[in-house]
Formats: structure tokens, sequence, C-alpha cells
């Protein structure tokens, strides 16, 4: 019995030494652990900093890059500009002495001067879509006039192989909504292809809508009867610098930059160019567009927020842009004013459903610079921006020529509220930020300011007078400018639905006035009827077409004809805008028709 | 005959420019800076000033500012002749006073219309 207890006594103690080791051991693996610890969260901290460094040297680097290309695309044009001038010259004056010899040498000359600039027109074309500051001109055009713009240009080229053009565009095709000079640029592209790699064949162009799908597309078809492609050769196809084999360069010449741009064009206005092709039959490229091109706008940190890329996949057609039209109303352009993600991500949101359009800025300099691009009708500011006196950025954005007269909405903390309104704030919200009292707010702005006005441009007052009058009785109120200059400040403060434009005023006349709207980011979708006394030349009639909407010619009516006309185009595009929603960034389709 | 003021430092530009130019029938100036280029358009009082944006001592966008804001010279229409084909560029010239834009390597035909499009009307027209 009693050595039973001493046995238990000493197996106890054994255990408790056994525990005590256990427990010495614990605590050294504790502290093993805790540096561990310590020095992974050390380390962490160290790549953090590397990490973060890198990412800026990379940064710096691609901005390095960018503005390399511009110096240089500066600096190689200079010179070119030199020499092609001097060719043209030349062969001036050789036309005048009749001498053919130097003609044809000196043409040569021209020809491959021409071609070098084509390559650095292409070398900067690729890196300005490389370094997403590729920016779209979305506009209406008639998907058929386009083609056959091109085909004058695409026939020597053409003809050079003694190929056969065949174009398949039904007259009555329509519009689209594209960037029509990438368009362009593609089809003149792969029409250049065709007819360089077919020889006595046939290059057809066919043109066609695609609706099966979730966005109509505008598919345009290029083929040719010429020497086809392997599978190989075409995975190769679209990669910069690459042609189909080491040898087509030296026998058909070409950059092999032309297709990789067309693509990327392409896909930046949210379509595609694909590829079929047979060794010896001959190949086909297949360019698909959607008919209703979303804008895209270059960033500045560089990267392009293209729209979502055309395809079948579900969770691709879900992503994909809504159409325009399915859009809500846009009720106005709000620019905010904020540092905050979270806050700016929540009024984004709120204010995109509400169908405002909502940009951010995330201080005083990025504020003006959106302002001058969106012109907006309300302006909301945190008057807490760190690192700014609020009351101060108040005063200084409201005293900025082009902010003037923008309500400003102030978030503040409650307390600040009054100070807010005392330096010339319209209204105040408190944070956190009461959705409904917002819009409310914003309604009440932006509803001031979004107008169904037509601006009528005009020195000549009883003319001017006259259409007033006349738009006044069929209710359309008309804001006036006896020149360009005065027009152009009425857009800093209205955004008319239709401008009727004189041509020949003093100050600044309607060509200039035309080109500085077409150069603003909003302006430019205004609608514009032109309204001249002017003789038009065709190039001048060209230049128009393209600016306006419609070219009216005082001399070619009568006065109640010029009236009518006058109140017919301003019916059809305020119809065509919807009355109760200003133009917003869509300029409606419209073909340029012009009366000589 | 219309009077063109031609502001351009580099040299083989303005040279083949001004003949070409002279070959049309059109009289020209020439500067190969911006404060000769200011100069002769407030005492030549020419009829279009082709501007370079690249100048040395003034560049073009501020001469242009300076001619625009100045009531003697604020009529003469100013065409921008700039080797950048960026658009901001276009929007930098316009925003200066320049009534018209055209890119280098100069394409005449082009310029020649933008020229003829600009150049004061004769009354009536």
């Amino acid at each position: 019995m009693l050595t039973t207890i001493q046995q238990r006594d000493a197996e106890l103690v054994v255990a408790k030494n056994n525990a005590e080791k256990a427990r010495e051991r614990l605590a050294e693996i504790n502290a093993m652990l805790e540096e561990a610890n310590r020095t992974l969260e050390a380390k962490v901290a160290e790549r953090t900093v590397e990490l973060h460094k890198a990412m800026t040297a990379a940064r710096d680097a691609n901005q390095a890059k960018s503005s390399f290309l511009a110096k240089m695309s500066h600096e190689l044009r200079t010179p070119m500009n030199a020499i092609i001038g001097y060719a043209e010259m030349l062969i001036e004056d050789a036309t005048d002495r009749a001498d053919a010899g130097a003609i044809a040498d000196l043409r040569k000359i021209l020809s491959a001067a021409r071609h070098l600039l084509g390559l650095i027109n292409d070398v900067l074309d690729l890196s300005k879509i490389e370094a997403g500051k590729m920016d779209l001109y979305i506009e209406s055009f008639d998907v058929c006039t386009l083609v056959h713009d091109v085909i004058p240009t695409a026939q020597p080229l053409i003809d050079r192989n003694k190929n056969q053009l065949k174009v398949d565009c039904p007259e009555n095709f329509g519009t689209m909504r594209a960037d029509a000079t990438k368009l362009r640029q593609i089809l003149l592209n792969l029409l250049s292809n065709a007819s360089k790699f077919t020889e006595e064949g046939v290059v057809s162009l066919e043109v066609t809508r695609d609706q099966t799908g979730p966005r109509e597309m505008i598919v345009m078809r290029v083929s040719d009867s010429g020497i086809g492609m392997t599978p190989e050769q075409m995975g190769r196809l679209f990669q910069v610098f690459s042609q189909a084999d080491k040898s087509t360069s030296a026998k058909f010449g070409g950059t092999g930059l032309g297709l990789a741009i067309s693509r990327q064009f392409a896909r930046l206005m949210g379509g595609d160019i694909t590829v079929t092709s047979k060794m010896g039959e001959g190949s086909a490229f297949t360019i698909r567009i959607p008919s209703e091109v979303a804008p895209v706008k270059a960033t500045p940190d560089g990267e392009t927020a293209a729209p979502a890329k055309e395809t079948s996949t579900p969770a691709a057609v879900a992503a994909a842009p809504v159409p325009t039209p399915a859009s809500p109303p846009r009720r106005g352009r709000v620019l905010i004013v904020e540092q905050d993600e979270v806050v700016t991500t929540m009024l984004q949101d709120l204010l995109g459903r509400e169908g405002y359009l909502a940009t951010v800025a995330r201080n005083s300099e990025e504020a003006v610079a959106r302002a001058r691009e969106i012109s907006p009708h309300v302006v909301i500011l945190d008057i807490q921006l760190p690192g700014a006196d609020g009351g101060n950025l108040l005063t200084q954005l409201k005293t900025h020529p082009l902010l003037a007269n923008v309500p400003f909405v102030m978030l503040t903390l409650s307390d600040n509220a009054k100070g807010g309104l005392a330096f010339g704030a319209a209204d105040c919200v408190t944070k956190p930020i009461d959705g409904p009292r917002l819009l409310a707010i914003l309604a009440k702005y932006s509803a001031a300011r979004s107008e169904n006005s037509i601006m009528v441009v005009e020195d000549d007052a009883p003319t001017r007078n006259m259409i007033v009058r006349l738009l006044e009785r069929e209710g359309w109120p008309a804001l006036q400018a006896d020149n360009g200059k005065v027009a152009l400040a009425l857009l800093e403060q209205h955004t008319p639905s239709v401008i009727l434009l004189d041509l020949l005023m003093p100050e600044l006349d309607g060509f200039a006035v035309l080109r500085a709207m077409r150069a603003h980011a909003v302006w430019r979708d205004i609608p514009v009827v032109v309204l001249t006394s002017l003789d038009l030349t065709a190039e001048v009639r060209g230049f128009l077409e393209q600016q306006a909407e419609r070219v009216l010619q005082k001399g070619s009516y009568s006065r109640d004809e010029l009236l009518r006309e006058v109140r017919d185009s301003v019916e059809e595009f305020m119809r065509r805008t919807g009355r109760s929603n200003p133009p917003f960034h869509s300029r409606p389709t419209a073909p340029a028709s012009i009366l000589s | 005959m219309a009077k063109i003021l031609l502001v351009e430092d580099n040299e083989m530009n303005r040279d083949m420019l001004g003949r070409r130019l002279e070959k049309r029938g059109y009289q020209v100036a020439i500067a190969a800076d911006g404060p000769t280029g200011l100069a002769l358009a407030r005492s030549g009082s020419p009829d279009l000033i082709l501007m370079d944006m690249s100048l040395p001592g003034i560049d073009g966008w501020e001469a242009s500012r300076q001619l625009k804001a100045d009531p003697a010279t604020a009529a003469i229409p100013i065409i921008a002749l700039t080797a950048h084909a960026m658009a901001e560029d276009r929007e930098k010239a316009l925003a200066a006073g320049c009534n018209e834009y055209e890119t280098k390597p100069v394409e005449l035909t082009s310029l020649l219309a933008k020229i003829e499009l600009l150049l004061p009307k004769k009354p009536g027209a």
C-alpha cells in the first residue's frame, strides 16, 4: 500500500517536472513566435515601402516615356515639314518647266517623306493608346457616306495590283455614332492591306447591321481573293511590328503597325476586328463597332476607361455599358470637390442613379480643370478638405470666372453650416449626408439652369429680332448674341437646346464659334443651324457640313420661307433632344443637309 | 493684294512657306521670333498672321494672347502653326485667341483654304 503511494508520488513528481518543462518550452516557442512576428511585420513594412517606391518609379518611367514621345513627335515633324514642303515646291517648279525627269524623282522623295511621316504618326498613335491618352471624338454620321469617302483614297492602291473593288453598302443604310476619323483610318488600313496581298483579284467591302446581340453592331467586312494566311501567321497578325513573316515587309512594304492600331481603335470604341483566312484562297477582316459608341475620355493617370468589349458571354453582356436610350434622363452636371473616396463614391452612385453627371475633383486646381471640361450646373464642395481653409477655397473657386455664377452646395459638419453660407454658398448639407435632402437641393439648382432656350447669334439686329420674335411665338425662349464673343460668354452660363448661328459677324465670326464649340467637351453636343448669306465654296461647305447640323442660306429663301425653315429645324432638334431635357453628351443623329 | 505676316523661327520652314505664299500672290512679311512678330503685327497692319507656337522669346500662344487683347490688333485673324498634333494643343491655341489651327507639316491646300476663309471679306460678301 505504502509502496503504491510512494510510486504515485514519484510519478507525480515526474509528471510535474514534465509539465514544468513543457511550460518552459511553450514560453520559449511563444518568444520565438513573437520574434518571428516582429520580424515579419518589419519585413512587410519594408516590402511595402519598396513596392511603393517601385510603383512610383514605374509611374514616373511611364510618364517620362509619354513626354519623350510627345517631344520626339515634335522634333521629328519639324524636319519632315521642311522635306515635304521643299519637295512639293520643287515639283511645282519642275511642272512649270515641264521637266518630267525631275518630277518623277521628286515624287519619289515626296512619297518616301510622306511614308516616313505616316510611320511617325503610327508610332505616336500607338504610344498614345498605350499611355491611355487616346481620346474618342464621337459624332453622328452617315455610314455609307463615310464608306464612299474612303474609296477615292483606297482606289490607287486597289488599281496598283490590278484589283477590282466591290462595295456593298445599301443607300438607305442610315447613321451611326462613333469616331469617324478612326473608323476611316481602320477601313483604309484594311482596304490597303487587302489590295497589297491580292493581285488581279477582287477586294470587297460589305456593310451590314447586326441586331442579334444586346447592342446593335455595325459590321464592315473587307475580304479579298489574295494569298491568304496560315493559322500561325494569323496568330501574330495583330501584334505590334509583326507581319505574316519576315520576308513580308521586304516584298509588300508596310510597318506592321497598321493592324495593331486598327484593332486598338476598334476596341476603344467597344468593338473589335477579327480575321478568317485560308492559305491561297484569301482573307476576310471583320470590323464590328457598336452603332452607338459610348464616349471614352483618356484619363490623366493613363488608364483608359474603355467601354467593355462586345462579347457573347453573359457576364460581359451584363457589364457592357447601357446604351444611351435606356439611361435615365440627364438632369445636369455636378462637380464634386472632395477628397474622401468613400464620400465621392457614394455621391457618384447616388447622383448617377438620378441621372446627373457627377465629376470629382480633389483640390482647387482639379476643380477648375474639371469645371472647364463640363461647365457644371452645381458644385458640391467639402469645406473640410485637408490642407485647405474651406472658406478660402470657396472664395477662391467662387471668384473664378468659370464658376462665378454656379451655385455651390457645401458639405460641412453641422457647426460650420453658417460659415459656408456667409462665404456665398447657396446651400449647406451636413455630414453624414442625407441623400434625399441633397437631391432636393440639387434639383432646385439644376432645374433653374437647365433650359429649353434657343440661342440666336446674329449681328444684324432686324434679322435677329425677327427670328427671336418667331421663336417666342412658338414658345421657345431665345438667348441673343450680336457676335461670337458674346455667344461664347453666354455658353459659359447657359446650355441652349439649339444655336442659330450667323457666319459673318464682328469680333468673333461664326466659324470661330463653331470651332470653339466643337473643341469643348459639352458645347460640342449642341446642334447648330448655320444661317448665312455667304456664297459658299465647296471647301467652306465641307467644313460646315462637318461642324454644323444644318446650313440655311439666306439668299435662297424668301423671308417667310427662311423663317419656316428655321422653325422646322429648331422643332426637329428640340423634338430629338427631348424638350424637357437639354441636350447632354448626346449629339442627335443629324444628317447634315446642305442647301446651296 | 493680301498682306500676310509669317512668324516662324525655323529658317527652312520660314523660307519655304514664305516663298510658296508669295508664289500664290500674297505679300509676305517675315518675323523669326515673338517680339519681332508682335512689332510687325502692330506696325505693318497685316491682313492675316501665321503664327508658329513654339517661338523663342515670346512664344506663339503668348504673342497671340497679346495681339488679341490689344484693340488695335484684335481683329487680325491668326492661324496657329504647331508641330503638335494633340487635341490639347489645338484647344490651347484657340484659347489663346487664334482663329484657326494648322498642324505641321503644313498641308498647303488646307492652309490656303483656311487663309482664304479668314482673310477679311470684301464688302457685300
